[in-house]
Parts: C-alpha cells; sequence; structure tokens
C-alpha cells in the first residue's frame, strides 16, 4: 500500500523535547598553561563546537557547560552546541582542582534536576577535565564524589581526565574510577582530543536503549593510544 | 460487544537500515474467543541475537496466553506467579538457543496484553508502553522502564527480569488497546505532562473499528504508516505498533 493510500488521516504526534547528553569540561587555566598551550586549547575548544555542529542529532542533543579553574569560574551553563560561543581562555591562577570538581558535579545534579522537571531525559553524563599541574587545594573530597559516582554501582556520570605534559598523574590516578585511569596528553594535541570528544559525544547522543556504546580508541592525542 | 479487530506491524529503523541491522522489534496478537492476547518485544541494539530473542519472547507469550486462556476466557489463571513462571520457562527456552552464548545475546524488553470479556492482564519489562482505554480517555497502564539513562532500559534476559517485571490486572471491560516499543514512545506519549497524546492514536482505532475482523496481519496499513515520512522523520529506531478494538463498526457517514 503507497504512503497516500494510508486509510486513516495522520495522527498528531507529540513534540516531546529531544533527549539531552549533558557534558562539563573542567578546564585548568592555571599559570603553567600560559602560551602555547592556553593558544592549543583554545583552539581545540573551537574544533569541539565546529564538529558537533557538523553532526544533526549532537547540535540538538549534546549540551556542553565549561568551568575553568583558577580561579574556579563557571565560563558557560550546559547550553546546547548553537548557542555555545567557545570562549578565549587565559592562563594566570593557581590549580585549585578539588573546588572545581566539587562545584562542577554541583552543576552536573542541578542539571539534571532541571531534566528531570521538565520531563527531559538524558544521556549518562560525561565530565572531562584537563590540568598540566597538581592541586592547589584539598581534592579528596572531590576524588570520593568522583570515586562514587562514576562506579560500577552507581553510573551516575563518565569522569575522564587528561594531563597535560607536567601534569600530576598520580594524583589524577587517585580522583578517576580505577575503571576509567587518565589519560595523557600527547604533546598539545587538544585539537585531536576535542575532536575525539565530538565524535564520542555524537556516538552517545543518538544510542538507543539498551545499546552500549564503544569509545573511539583515544588514539592521535593520548600517549596510551 | 463486537469481535476484536486487530492490527500489528513492525518496521526497521532507519539507522538500522543504515548501518545493516535487521528489525529487532517483533510483535503479534491471537484472539480466542472473547480473548485477545497480543504482545511485543524490541531486541536490544547491540546485542547479536536480539531479533531472535524478540521473535521468541512474542511466540512464546502469545501460544502460552491463548492456550490458558482457551480453557478458562475469565483469565482467573493469570495471576503474577503464572507470569512469573512463564517467564522462568521463557528464560530457560531462551537459554536452550543460546547453548553456550550467554542469555544476554537475546535481550529484548516484552509488553503483554490478554484481555477478556470482564477482565484483563497486562505485563511489561522494559520500555514502550501499553495504551488503554479507560474512562477518562486514553491511560497508559505503565510508564515505560528506562532507569536513569535516555539509552538504559531493562530486558526479559536479566537475572532479576521475575521482580522488575511489572503486573497489572484490571477488571470491567477494556475496549480498546495499543501496545507500542520504544521507537515510537516518544511520539505518543507526553513527558512532560505523563500522559497519552491521544490524537497520535485516535485516528487508528477509528479507522480499526471499521476492518473486518479477519483484515491480514501484519497490517499493509500499519507498515506503510510506520514506514511513513510522518514516522521516520521522528525516530530512527524500529517501530512497532499493535492496535485493537472490540468498539461497534461505527455507521458509514
Amino acid at each position: 500500500m503507497p504512503a497516500d493510500q494510508i486509510p486513516f488521516a495522520y495522527p498528531d504526534l507529540v513534540d516531546n523535547p529531544e533527549p539531552r547528553c549533558p557534558c562539563l569540561l573542567l578546564l585548568d587555566t592555571s599559570y603553567s598553561m600560559r602560551g602555547r598551550p592556553i593558544a592549543e586549547l583554545n583552539a581545540g575548544l573551537q574544533t569541539f563546537r565546529d564538529e558537533l555542529l557538523a553532526d544533526s542529532m549532537a547540535t540538538q542533543r549534546v549540551e556542553i557547560a565549561l568551568m575553568t579553574f583558577g580561579p574556579v569560574q563557571v565560563i558557560a551553563d550546559f547550553q546546547t552546541i548553537d548557542t555555545f560561543v567557545p570562549p578565549t581562555l587565559g592562563a594566570d591562577g593557581d590549580t585549585p582542582l578539588g573546588t572545581a570538581i566539587d562545584r562542577g558535579l554541583d552543576m552536573l545534579e542541578s542539571r539534571k534536576q532541571a531534566y528531570r522537571q521538565a520531563g527531559i531525559s538524558y544521556y549518562r553524563p560525561w565530565v572531562f577535565l584537563i590540568t598540566d599541574g597538581a592541586p592547589t587545594d584539598a581534592w579528596q573530597r572531590a576524588a570520593d564524589r568522583v570515586r562514587a559516582g562514576d562506579s560500577r554501582e552507581r553510573r551516575a556520570f563518565s569522569f575522564f581526565a587528561v594531563g597535560v605534559d607536567g601534569a600530576d598523574m598520580q594524583t589524577l590516578a587517585e580522583i578517576c574510577s580505577p575503571d576509567r585511569p587518565p589519560l595523557r596528553l600527547h604533546g598539545l594535541n587538544f585539537r585531536e582530543l576535542f575532536s575525539w570528544l565530538s565524535s564520542s559525544l555524537g556516538g552517545v547522543a543518538m544510542s538507543q536503549p539498551g545499546q552500549m556504546v564503544a569509545l573511539p580508541p583515544p588514539t592521535g592525542w593520548s600517549n596510551v593510544g | 460487544m463486537s469481535a476484536w479487530r486487530a492490527a500489528y506491524a513492525s518496521v526497521a529503523g532507519t539507522s538500522h537500515a543504515r548501518t545493516g541491522l535487521p528489525c529487532q522489534d517483533s510483535s503479534g496478537c491471537r484472539v480466542v474467543g472473547p480473548v485477545l492476547v497480543a504482545a511485543v518485544a524490541d531486541g536490544a541494539g547491540s546485542v547479536k541475537r536480539a531479533e531472535e530473542g524478540a521473535a521468541l519472547t512474542v511466540a512464546s507469550f502469545l501460544d502460552h496466553m491463548a492456550e490458558h486462556a482457551a480453557s478458562d476466557p475469565a483469565l482467573d489463571f493469570l495471576t503474577v506467579g503464572f507470569t512469573r513462571d512463564w517467564l522462568t520457562a521463557l528464560r530457560a527456552a531462551l537459554g536452550v538457543k543460546a547453548k553456550d552464548a550467554p542469555l544476554e545475546d537475546f535481550s529484548c524488553t516484552l509488553l503483554g496484553a490478554v484481555i477478556g470479556a470482564e477482565a484483563s492482564v497486562f505485563v511489561q519489562i522494559g520500555d514502550g508502553a501499553i495504551v488503554v482505554a479507560g474512562s477518562a480517555g486514553l491511560e497508559w497502564v505503565f510508564w515505560p522502564q528506562n532507569g536513569e539513562f535516555a539509552n538504559s532500559t531493562c530486558f526479559v534476559t536479566q537475572d532479576d527480569a521475575a521482580d522488575i517485571l511489572m503486573f497489572a490486572r484490571r477488571d470491567g471491560a477494556v475496549q480498546e488497546a495499543a501496545l507500542f516499543s520504544d521507537g515510537i514512545e516518544r511520539l505518543v506519549l507526553n513527558y512532560a505532562a505523563r500522559t497519552v497524546h491521544a490524537p497520535a492514536l485516535r485516528p487508528i482505532l477509528d479507522w480499526l473499528a471499521t476492518c473486518a475482523p479477519d483484515a491480514p496481519n501484519p497490517s499493509p496499513a500499519l507498515l506503510s504508516y510506520l514506514a511513513s515520512d510522518h514516522v521516520t522523520r521522528r525516530t530512527d529506531d524500529d517501530t512497532t505498533l499493535v492496535v485493537a478494538t472490540r468498539r461497534p463498526c461505527p455507521d458509514p457517514p
């Protein structure tokens, strides 16, 4: 039967909001990021936006929030990529990594709350931390929250940490879930990293119930990939 | 009360066509005297033999419930315990099919309805929904079982399936019902208000009431509709719709 012979009037369908795929970026803007590292990070953010915008499903579903440390500042609250304007970050603070994680996870919780109130379904959120140093504040509480949330039992979010040259990988490993150890950035390949992140988020954003999302290998930007 | 009229169809989503996956939804119905038995199963996207799991789940539910409803149309047999026993038998049958492979290879959801003259039973594991005509219009029986995240749900193959099985018995006559997989769930249910958007189903149920009780199934009309741009521009997942009515045929205009 051709479509023009469907024997009933086309039903009126619901226009529910798209499910959301929240991604929180926690970016180190301490003094040591000055010069080329921060320039490459800024270029990476531009790549991130461009590549997500090229993916129509990701454009509708991925929401980005951006927080920098230090000092700890919310640069962008959760928003879809079409309204996200990549900032030009400067680098001149210390490294309050613990506070950034703590406040970031609070921000994520309130976003989830807002989704639930609006009847918007959402994917498991991603938190993506990039740092080139060692925390200059207390980070144990933040580590406890990360390990509790990114655990096989809770699975409240996925927490990824990337260490730029000079990062305290030992401390990052203590913060991350044992299932998701920190990765070391190869040189200043921020663009490759954000390209990987945008295609991975694109894969999550189009996944359907019961579908495990296989992440592409972190080749091209990490030393282990 | 008129005879049951029922129509069902499952159509592969455009994302499945793109990636070479078959349609992993399965659906069917059976009429036994005054009783309608209907089932839908949605195979998990990322497991190897999801479509086999879905097909076996639907066939098993229809066979088992129809067989018992034939001798007990009041549906007194159909308790939670009876449904759990059936689920155990289904899992054993899936296990035989799996041989040495894990049961998870056959992961699928389950939506089942057994509607008699004066009582009905509904069961569900996972997402999708069953909708019935109640006193206030079309209403859902269970809200889709998704867990916290949009891409998570529950399956007949998981260890605690018997515990998460949702079961409801309703007394009184149910005149109309619809079952659908998660592919069109977002087009039929209003998530913010947590209601059924009746205009998403009403034209189909009204048309069905005018059909012959022995119209062919899977329904060519539903297959065309689910494959139409009206649906596929809104979802790229497999879609399944089962509709049934025993409202009297309306007078021709």
